[in-house]
């Protein structure tokens, strides 16, 4: 069965990772199809023969699986302990520190409060604290 | 003005002595206004001319640093699209002028017999009553948003294909000129049909008087009759197909590579607005990627100019043709 490999195009941040943490920065080969999202990169994987392709983690479902890495499950204990060797921080930008109790400020430090870290984990993702 | 036709009315005889000539103000008045009138009326018109030649300028003003950086016999010639790669970032569009030529052509090759012949069926064959039925529903194929065809390639046609054809990959050439064609179908029918509607009943008249059976008819005078329109049909089709970006980006595959051996539509593709849209988002402003992208779009853009041209000519001398009858 013929190897269908998804990447997400170029031009993305999960491209980026995966170009510098897996590919070492050596090109892919002509026939890997490229997708827009993460979303339709899971779609094309779930619903096709022989499909493989990367994904952030919080948009790995039921129906295609994960794979080790190196012997590594990814898993939340294993991305935040370093053992799983492909992952990122992912940052917001504000112009300038935002003043203190504005709107900007409570907009780039939710995900830090607990309901914040919670809204991540449950969207599959791994929170940075153990709230 | 109704102040005047009382004047008008108290006062009879005096507008027999008035001059026929107009006043000196009231003749730089109307001079005024009338040139008033048209020069805004021109610039109406010139708005949307001029947003094409600025739409033009924008994009060449864009492309052309990366033309004189790249040579364009690689930008024209080589398959290898590699425009983020850190070291010597290659760009060779090849693969994806061939990836849009591949699904237009077989969009085409679809799409240009069933709308001819839907045409022809809509008018000169099908009641009238059943034609004002149908005709609105065809053109509400033309109104269905794009990505609402491109969801049904991903998540329809794709694993169809998969299953049953032994595909290896769903979104290919195939999918993509599969759902382009449907797309094409309203504006090949619509425009087709109002040229073969255009030929005049005499024409059909004659050639059944003359003995020949509607088929005759059909194929050998009234196609042949209409055949600039047709074809001018087929060219708006085709640029159509060839500008569709939202479906062939979900369905073509996006894989940057010209299939081989040359006739398999089963392989992934990619096509020159698939990549600008694809690309676009993300790419940094001012970048050689950036400005490739706009060196397609400039690409892209002359092959619609071009195609534009020859729909034009087609119409002009169908409407030539038709004026001398």
């Amino acid at each position: 069965m013929p190897i269908i490999a998804v990447s997400r195009d170029t031009a993305s941040g999960t491209y980026d990772t995966f170009h510098n943490l897996v590919m070492n920065k050596q090109r892919m080969a002509s026939h890997v199809e490229y997708v827009s999202t993460n979303p339709q990169a899971f779609a094309r994987v779930r619903t096709s023969r022989g499909a493989i392709g990367y994904v952030g983690y919080g948009f790995v479902q039921s129906g295609v699986k994960a794979i080790k890495l190196d012997g590594v499950m990814p898993s939340r204990e294993t991305i935040l302990n370093g053992t799983y060797p492909v992952s990122r921080p992912l940052f917001m930008f504000t112009n300038g520190y935002p003043e203190l109790g504005s709107m900007i400020h409570k907009f780039a430090t939710f995900h830090l409060t607990e309901r914040g870290q919670e809204v991540v984990e449950d969207k599959g993702f791994v929170p940075v604290t153990n709230y | 003005m109704s102040g005047k036709s009382t004047s008008q009315v108290l006062q009879p005889a005096a507008d027999s002595f008035k001059p026929l000539l107009l006043t000196y103000k009231e003749d730089l008045k109307a001079v005024v206004l009338s040139y008033l009138g048209r020069s805004v009326l021109f610039l109406i018109t010139c708005s949307s001319v001029l947003s094409v030649l600025l739409i033009f300028l924008f994009v060449a003003r864009e492309a052309i640093p990366f033309l004189t950086k790249v040579s364009l016999v690689e930008f024209l010639t080589s398959t290898a699209w590699y425009p983020e790669a850190y070291q010597d970032p290659e760009f060779g569009a090849l693969a994806m002028i061939v990836g849009s030529a591949y699904v237009t052509v077989v969009a085409l090759l679809l799409s240009a017999p069933v709308g001819i012949l839907a045409a022809v069926f809509l008018s000169d064959i099908v009641s009238f009553r059943i034609r004002e039925v149908v005709k609105p529903l065809i053109e509400i194929l033309a109104a269905i948003p794009s990505v609402a065809y491109g969801f049904f390639a991903v998540l329809v046609l794709a694993p169809w294909m998969q299953k049953h054809f032994g595909f290896p990959t769903g979104t290919n050439a195939l999918n993509a000129s599969l759902v382009l064609s449907v797309m094409a179908l309203p504006t090949i029918i619509s425009v087709a049909e109002d040229s073969i509607s255009a030929i005049g009943r005499d024409l059909r008249e004659g050639s059944y008087s003359l003995g020949a059976t509607r088929l005759e008819t059909i194929f050998k005078v009234v196609i042949p009759a209409a055949h600039s329109g047709i074809i001018a049909a087929i060219v708006l089709g085709m640029m159509r197909a060839v500008g569709e970006t939202m479906v062939v980006w979900m369905a073509s595959g996006n894989a940057s590579q010209i299939p081989h051996p040359w006739w398999d539509l089963s392989q992934s593709i990619r096509t020159l607005t698939a990549t600008i849209a694809g690309d676009m988002g993300e790419t940094a402003q001012g970048s050689d990627h950036y400005r490739a992208l706009f060196a397609l779009g400039l690409l892209l853009l002359v092959l619609t100019f071009l195609l534009n041209g020859l729909s034009e000519y087609f119409l002009g001398s169908k409407r030539k043709a038709s004026g001398q009858k």
